[in-house]
C-alpha cells in the first residue's frame, strides 16, 4: 500500500515537473528570466534573451483598479513579448508600487527598475519607452521627465491630455446628464468620499441614462452629454459601426460607452481625489456652448435634437445656468505633478491611438499635439477600429519597428499609414486628424 | 425577540420613501452587504469554513446577472440564474478546496478571488479591465426605492433560509461538525457533503446579491470586488457575531454606517489627503480588536447575554425554547459528541 502510494506521488511530482518545464523549453529556450522586488514593494519582471540586441524595452501598463491583482507586466501582450524576444530585444517593467491613480510611484518605479537591470545585465545600448494607456501617459511623462535615461517613446493609447484636462474632461459629461437628465438633482459628481457615495451616483446616473433612451428627446440629451467627451460612434468592437448620418445607431452606441465614462468618472475618480486630498476637477467658466461647437459629435447633436422637436438652445441655456463645480487647488496641484506634460520632448516620441476609443478619446491626440515644444520629434498615428488599445500585435510591432528606425536615423520615415500598414500587415492604419481636445492642457484653476 | 424583529422589520420597511437619494443608496448597498455577510457567517459560525473570497461569489452573481442581460436574457432570468451560477461555481471549487482546513482553505478562497479578478480584467467577453455596460436595470423598477424593496425583500428570504437551514437536521449536523469533526463523521454525518452544500448556499446567498447589484450598478468592472470586500465581510460576520441570524444585518449596518461616518470626518476641510483611507481602513482593524478582544462572540451575543443579566426572566426559559444561534455557544468540544448524538437521533 505505501509503495503505491510513493510510487503515485513520485508519478504526480514527475508530471507537475514535466508541466512546469515543458512550456518553458518549448517558448523560449534561450531566455534569461528574473523577477524581483523593488524597494518600494513594486514587483518588476525582466525577460532577456540570449542573443540581447543591446536593446532594452521599458514597458508601462495600464491602469489597475485599486484592489485587483496588479503583477509586473513587460509587454502588451504575449504574441509581441514572443516576438521580440526572438527578435534578440530584452525586456523589463513594473507593477507600480501601488493600483489606481499610480503616476506619483509608478515614474520612479519604471526608472528604478531599469536601474535594476542595468546593475544586472550592464548598461543597454539603447533604452526605449513605451506603454499602454496609463502606461501611454506614463511613457510620455518618463520621457519629459527622465530625458537622460531613454532615446525615444511609443506612447500607445495613451492619455496624452494630461491628468487635469482628462479629469476635467471626464466631469463634463457627467455634469450634462445630472443637468439635463436629473434637473435639481445635487447628486455628487466631485469629492466623492468613498465608493459607497461613488456608487450611489453611478446607480442614478446609469438609471437616468437608461430612461432617457425611451424618448427622442433624452436620446438627443444623451448625444450631446456624449459630445461634450467625444464619444466615439462605434466606441466596442462588438456593436454594428453606424454608417455616415446614422445617428441614431451613433447615439445608441455613444449610450452604452457613456457607462464607462460614469463608472471611471466616479468610481476611479473617487480613488484618484484620495491621492489628491480633494476635488482637481472645475467647471467654472466652461462655455458648454463653445465646446460642442468644437466637438466632432457636433452634427449628430444638431440632427437628433432637431429630429426631436427640442430646443438645443434651451438645453445649453440650462447648462449654462447650473450651478458650476470648483476645484480645490491642492488637489489641482497634485495632479499637475501627477501628471501633467509640459510638452517638453528632447527624444522622439512616436504615439498610436485607435479612432474609436471610449475610454481615452483619440481627442486627446490633439491636445499633446497643440503642447509639444518640438513638433519635429512627435509623430501621431491613428487606426481606424473601436475600443480602447484594441491594436493588432502587428501594429504594435511596426509602431515600434518605425520608432526604432527613427532612433537609429535621427529623422522620421515610414509613419504614413499606407508604410505602418505595409510594415503591420494590415490596413487599418488611417489618415485622420482629430478634433481638438475639450479642455486646455495646461493647469489653470 | 420576535417582537423586536417585527419593529426592525416594519421601520426598515418604513424606511426607503423617507430617505434622501444619497442615503437611499447606502440602504440599497448595506442591504447587499448583509446579504452576502449572511452566507459568511453560515460558513463560518455554523460550518466552521473560513472564506476570504466571498466577494468572488458577488462577484460571479453580479457578472452571470449582467452577461445575461446584455444579451439579451430578461433580467429577472438573469437574476434568478445569479445565485445558481454562484452556487454551481462554489461546488466545483468547493470539491477540492474544502478539503483544506483553517487558514489554508482562506488562502485557498482568496487566491480563488485573485484568479478571478485576473482572468475578469483579461477577458474581452466580460469587459476587460475597463469593465461591462450597457446592463439594463430589472424589469419594471424604474427607481432606487424599488430597488431598496428587492433589496429588502433577499435579505429577508436569506435570512429565513438560514433560520430553516441552523434549525434542520442538517443544520445541527453542521455544527456538530464544526465543533469537532472526528465526532461528527464517527456519528455518521456526512460532512465533506454538508459542508459542500453550506459553502455553495453561502455562494448562492453572495450571487444574489451580485444580481441585484449589477442590475442596481448597471455596470459592472472588476475593481468594484476588490479583496478587501471579502475582507469586509468577514469583519462585519464577526463584529456581528458569528453564528446568529442577526449578527451580519448588525455587522453590516455598524461598519457601512461607520465607514460613512468616518469618511465624512476624513474629508472635512482641514484634514490631511491620506485622512478618508486611514480612517477607513483603521475602522475595520479598531473594531475587530475591540470586538475580539471585548465581544469575541459579536455584538448579538453579546446584547443577548447583557440582556439576559438585566432582565433574568429572559434567560429562565425553557432549554426547548433556545434559539438555534445560542444553542450553538452550547457545543463545546466536551459534549459535542453528544450534539452529533443529538443529530443522528433527530
Amino acid at each position: 500500500m505505501r509503495t503505491r502510494r510513493v510510487t503515485a506521488a513520485i508519478a504526480g511530482l514527475a508530471v507537475v515537473v514535466a508541466g512546469l518545464a515543458a512550456p518553458a523549453s518549448a517558448v523560449a529556450p534561450a531566455v534569461t528570466h528574473v523577477e524581483g522586488t523593488l524597494p518600494s514593494g513594486a514587483a518588476y519582471v525582466f525577460d532577456v534573451p540570449e542573443a540581447w540586441n543591446g536593446t532594452v524595452l521599458l514597458y508601462s501598463h495600464g491602469y489597475t483598479p485599486k484592489g485587483a491583482p496588479n503583477p509586473a507586466q513587460n509587454a502588451p501582450s504575449t504574441g509581441v513579448r514572443d516576438t521580440l524576444l526572438d527578435r534578440g530585444y530584452a525586456l523589463i517593467g513594473s507593477s507600480y508600487a501601488d493600483t489606481g491613480w499610480v503616476l506619483e510611484q509608478a515614474l520612479p518605479d519604471q526608472v528604478a527598475t531599469l536601474d535594476v537591470f542595468g546593475a544586472r545585465f550592464g548598461k543597454a545600448r539603447r533604452s526605449l519607452a513605451w506603454g499602454t494607456s496609463l502606461g501611454g501617459m506614463i511613457t510620455t511623462g518618463l520621457l519629459e521627465r527622465y530625458p537622460a535615461r531613454f532615446v525615444g517613446g511609443l506612447a500607445m493609447c495613451g492619455l496624452e491630455q494630461g491628468g487635469v484636462a482628462n479629469w476635467n474632461n471626464t466631469l463634463d459629461p457627467l455634469f450634462a446628464l445630472r443637468t439635463l437628465l436629473l434637473p435639481g438633482s445635487d447628486l455628487p459628481l466631485v469629492r466623492l468620499t468613498d465608493q459607497t457615495t461613488a456608487s450611489a451616483s453611478i446607480a442614478a446616473l446609469n438609471a437616468a441614462l437608461a430612461t432617457a433612451q425611451e424618448t427622442p428627446a433624452g436620446r438627443a440629451r444623451t448625444a450631446l452629454a456624449a459630445a461634450l467627451h467625444n464619444i466615439p460612434a462605434w466606441p466596442d468592437p462588438a456593436l454594428p459601426e453606424p454608417a455616415p448620418g446614422d445617428d441614431e445607431t451613433a447615439q445608441r452606441n455613444q449610450a452604452r460607452a457613456l457607462g464607462t465614462t460614469i463608472y471611471v468618472g466616479l468610481s476611479w475618480r473617487q480613488e484618484a481625489e484620495s491621492r489628491a486630498g480633494g476635488n482637481m476637477s472645475w467647471n467654472t467658466g466652461v462655455d458648454y456652448r463653445r465646446m460642442l461647437a468644437k466637438s466632432s459629435l457636433r452634427a449628430e447633436v444638431d440632427a437628433l435634437y432637431r429630429a426631436a422637436g427640442v430646443s438645443l438652445d434651451d438645453d445649453l441655456r440650462a447648462l449654462a445656468r447650473a450651478p458650476r463645480i470648483s476645484a480645490d487647488p491642492r488637489a489641482v496641484a497634485y495632479m499637475a505633478r501627477n501628471l501633467s506634460f509640459t510638452g517638453r520632448l528632447r527624444d522622439p516620441l512616436l504615439t498610436i491611438h485607435t479612432t474609436g476609443d471610449p475610454l481615452v478619446p483619440v481627442q486627446v491626440q490633439s491636445a499633446y499635439r497643440e503642447a509639444v515644444r518640438s513638433p519635429e520629434l512627435l509623430r501621431q498615428a491613428f487606426v481606424h477600429r473601436a475600443g480602447h488599445c484594441t491594436f493588432t500585435d502587428g501594429e504594435m510591432l511596426a509602431a515600434l519597428k518605425t520608432l526604432e528606425r527613427r532612433v537609429g536615423l535621427g529623422y522620421w520615415t515610414g509613419t504614413s499609414p499606407e508604410a505602418l500598414n505595409a510594415l503591420a500587415s494590415s490596413s487599418d492604419f488611417v489618415h485622420y486628424r482629430p478634433a481638438p481636445y475639450p479642455r486646455p492642457f495646461t493647469a489653470k484653476v | 425577540m420576535r417582537y423586536l424583529t417585527v419593529a426592525v422589520a416594519v421601520v426598515t420597511l418604513a424606511l426607503p420613501p423617507l430617505l434622501p437619494e444619497k442615503q437611499l443608496s447606502v440602504y440599497i448597498l448595506l442591504g447587499l452587504a448583509a446579504t452576502v455577510t449572511a452566507g459568511v457567517s453560515l460558513l463560518m459560525g455554523y460550518a466552521g469554513q473560513v472564506s476570504l473570497g466571498q466577494a468572488a461569489f458577488y462577484a460571479i452573481g453580479a457578472y452571470a446577472a449582467g452577461l445575461l442581460a446584455v444579451h439579451g436574457v430578461p433580467s429577472v432570468v438573469g437574476l434568478l440564474l445569479a445565485p445558481v451560477a454562484a452556487a454551481v461555481a462554489a461546488v466545483l471549487l468547493g470539491a477540492p478546496l474544502l478539503r483544506l482546513r483553517g487558514h489554508h482553505l482562506a488562502f485557498a478562497t482568496l487566491a480563488v478571488q485573485l484568479i478571478l479578478l485576473s482572468l475578469l480584467g483579461q477577458g474581452t467577453w466580460a469587459g476587460g479591465a475597463i469593465g461591462l455596460q450597457g446592463i439594463p436595470r430589472l424589469s419594471g423598477l424604474k427607481d432606487d426605492i424599488g430597488y431598496a424593496y428587492v433589496v429588502w425583500a433577499v435579505l429577508a428570504v436569506v435570512l429565513l433560509i438560514s433560520r430553516n437551514v441552523v434549525a434542520s437536521r442538517a443544520g445541527r449536523a453542521l455544527r456538530a461538525a464544526a465543533t469537532s469533526e472526528t465526532a461528527a463523521a464517527a456519528s455518521g454525518v456526512p460532512v465533506g457533503g454538508y459542508r459542500l452544500a453550506v459553502f455553495a448556499l453561502s455562494a448562492a446567498f453572495a450571487g444574489l446579491a451580485g444580481g441585484v447589484y449589477a442590475f442596481y450598478l448597471g455596470y459592472l468592472a472588476p475593481g468594484s470586488f476588490p479583496v478587501l470586500l471579502s475582507i469586509e465581510f468577514v469583519v462585519m460576520a464577526v463584529v456581528g457575531g458569528l453564528g446568529t441570524i442577526a449578527g451580519p444585518v448588525v455587522g453590516a449596518a455598524v461598519i457601512v454606517l461607520l465607514v460613512q461616518i468616518l469618511n465624512e470626518l476624513g474629508t472635512q476641510p482641514g484634514m490631511p489627503s491620506y485622512a478618508p483611507s486611514v480612517l477607513s481602513y483603521a475602522v475595520y482593524a479598531v473594531l475587530l480588536v475591540v470586538a475580539v478582544r471585548y465581544m469575541p462572540k459579536g455584538i448579538v451575543p453579546t446584547a443577548r447575554r447583557l440582556t439576559a443579566r438585566f432582565l433574568p426572566t429572559a434567560s429562565n426559559q425553557p432549554a426547548s425554547r433556545t434559539p438555534p444561534d445560542e444553542q450553538i455557544r452550547n457545543i463545546t468540544p466536551d459534549n459535542a459528541s453528544s450534539s452529533a448524538s443529538l443529530e443522528e437521533r433527530a
